[in-house]
């Protein structure tokens, strides 16, 4: 039982771990006979027919082609076979033989310095954008083509055959099987794991699995993120791909790309910050925004402020705006876990009862706050 | 005094007992708008087909540690174990309340 990692087995870590997130976001290739090859290995292991591989150059792409196939079938999703067969089974593998040689805290100081890392590079900041994109994609290309009557199938199928079989979704487990292989801990039995890695590294950025047809994404022409790993840029999109598809992003939360100017360059007016109806956009539009043009609103007042339960300081601010009679007021708050910043609408005068009626309360203990 | 625990832009307000509703078979609480799900591990929940305003379900905590990447230590927060009325934040707007999702 190993009780102690060697100094050159902690130093392995981090090498492994700056590996992992290169490969998922940083490296350009694309080995297109590799990854046919290995989407045929995924598939035989899974004891599937082998399926036709189709390379897609972004979100939409992958929706345009998918468009086209429809009419032949694709077929149903078969993630969950390729799941069984392949992901689940390397990873069990590699799982019950490390638990069984290594002490608790050796485990989870490696899931800690290797794998929470890599996920929150890559699979916290990239997975759900780049998902969300291809379903966007394939709702505006795809559901305009087909009746009302296969429109939820396709729908359900497209969302379904995503498979955890990608660098997207799975550097993190990846890079954590690979030092326990590297670090000599882990000794495979045969080349599944070796074969599985080897098929990511050739750029497997983003694949769906069909029974027919299966997809491999190419990697994103521009991956950009803020210090805390979250999609950002402040002067191009945060993530595109060769076929136009193009994610503007701000601290990990998306705009459209006129929204994404006016922000950048601050070109709106306090009171049109003050206006946008998705909290989280008025949220990034007020940090960006300078704090100057507040005074510029008109009777803008403060009516109220106080120290919420967790230390942080709450208001209320007033002005009024054009073509509303009665001025607005806004319940400025910290969220006590990530120390962001709201502005959010109320119709109350004092923090007190603003902060208790966002839960249509009148009076209420918040006994912790997360 | 009511007493509630809050969640991002959810509320767990505990109360004495829970209406007789079928348990759903999700983890999933609310999702947000970002692409983070506020989602639990341990204890019942009890959603309401079509919320109105503030109330969206009601909750049975026991052993309970909700999720989300934004909320909590590490993404965890222990609930106490209770029965509790899900709340949901809304906004006042002069056309109108509207729901908040982070």
């Amino acid at each position: 039982m190993i009780e102690k990692l060697t100094k050159k087995q902690i130093e392995l870590q981090s090498v492994v771990r700056d590996e992992w997130i290169d490969i998922a976001l940083h490296q350009k290739n694309f080995d297109k006979e590799e990854l046919e090859a290995g989407v045929k290995w995924l598939y035989y292991a899974s004891d599937l027919k082998e399926p036709k591989v189709v390379f897609v150059d972004g979100s939409k792409d992958f929706a345009r082609k998918f468009r086209v196939s429809v009419r032949d079938s694709v077929g149903a999703s078969v993630r969950d076979s390729v799941g069984a067969s392949v992901w689940d089974s390397v990873r069990a593998s590699v799982w019950d033989s490390v638990r069984a040689s290594v002490w608790a805290s050796v485990w989870a100081s490696v899931r800690d310095s290797v794998g929470a890392s890599v996920w929150a590079s890559v699979r916290a900041s990239v997975r759900d954008s780049v998902g969300a994109s291809v379903w966007d994609s394939v709702r505006d290309s795809v559901w305009a083509s087909v009746g009302d009557s296969v429109r939820d199938s396709v729908g359900a199928s497209v969302r379904d055959s995503v498979r955890d079989t990608s660098l997207c979704y799975d550097s993190d487990y990846s890079a954590w099987m690979d030092y326990w292989l590297k670090s000599g801990i882990y000794k495979p039995t045969d080349d599944k794991l070796s074969k599985y890695l080897g098929f990511l590294k050739a750029g497997a950025f983003y694949t769906l699995f069909f029974e027919k047809v299966a997809y491999v994404m190419r990697r994103p022409t521009i991956v950009k993120q803020d210090e805390q790993k979250r999609l950002h840029s402040t002067t191009s999109p945060a993530l595109a791909f060769k076929d136009g598809t193009e994610l503007y992003m701000l601290h990990g939360v998306q705009f459209e790309k006129s929204w994404w100017d006016k922000i950048v360059n601050d070109k709106m007016s306090a009171e049109t910050v003050f206006a946008i109806d998705n909290l989280e956009h008025r949220r990034i539009a007020y940090e960006f925004m300078d704090k100057s043009k507040m005074k510029k609103l008109k009777d803008f007042t403060i009516l109220d402020e106080a120290t919420d339960e967790k230390g942080n300081p709450m208001k209320i601010v007033s002005f009024k705006a054009k073509q509303v009679n009665e001025p607005l007021k806004y319940y400025n708050c910290i969220c006590p876990s990530t120390g962001r910043e709201y502005y959010i609408g109320t119709d109350k005068n004092t923090c007190k009862e603003a902060k208790v009626a966002l839960f249509g309360l009148k009076e209420a203990e918040f006994v912790d706050e997360w | 005094m009511n007493k509630i625990y809050r969640h991002g832009e959810i509320g767990f307000l505990k109360v004495r007992s829970i209406p007789k509703m079928e348990e759903d078979k999700t983890n999933t609480i609310m999702s947000g708008s970002h692409g983070h799900a506020h989602t639990f591990r341990g204890g019942k929940i009890y959603l309401l087909k079509e919320p109105k305003d503030f109330v969206i379900g009601y909750f049975e905590a026991k052993g309970t540690t909700l999720f989300h990447p934004e909320h909590g230590k590490n993404g965890k927060a222990k609930l106490p174990d209770g029965k509790y009325e899900i709340r949901r934040q809304v906004e006042y707007t002069p056309q109108g309340m509207v729901v908040v999702r982070d």
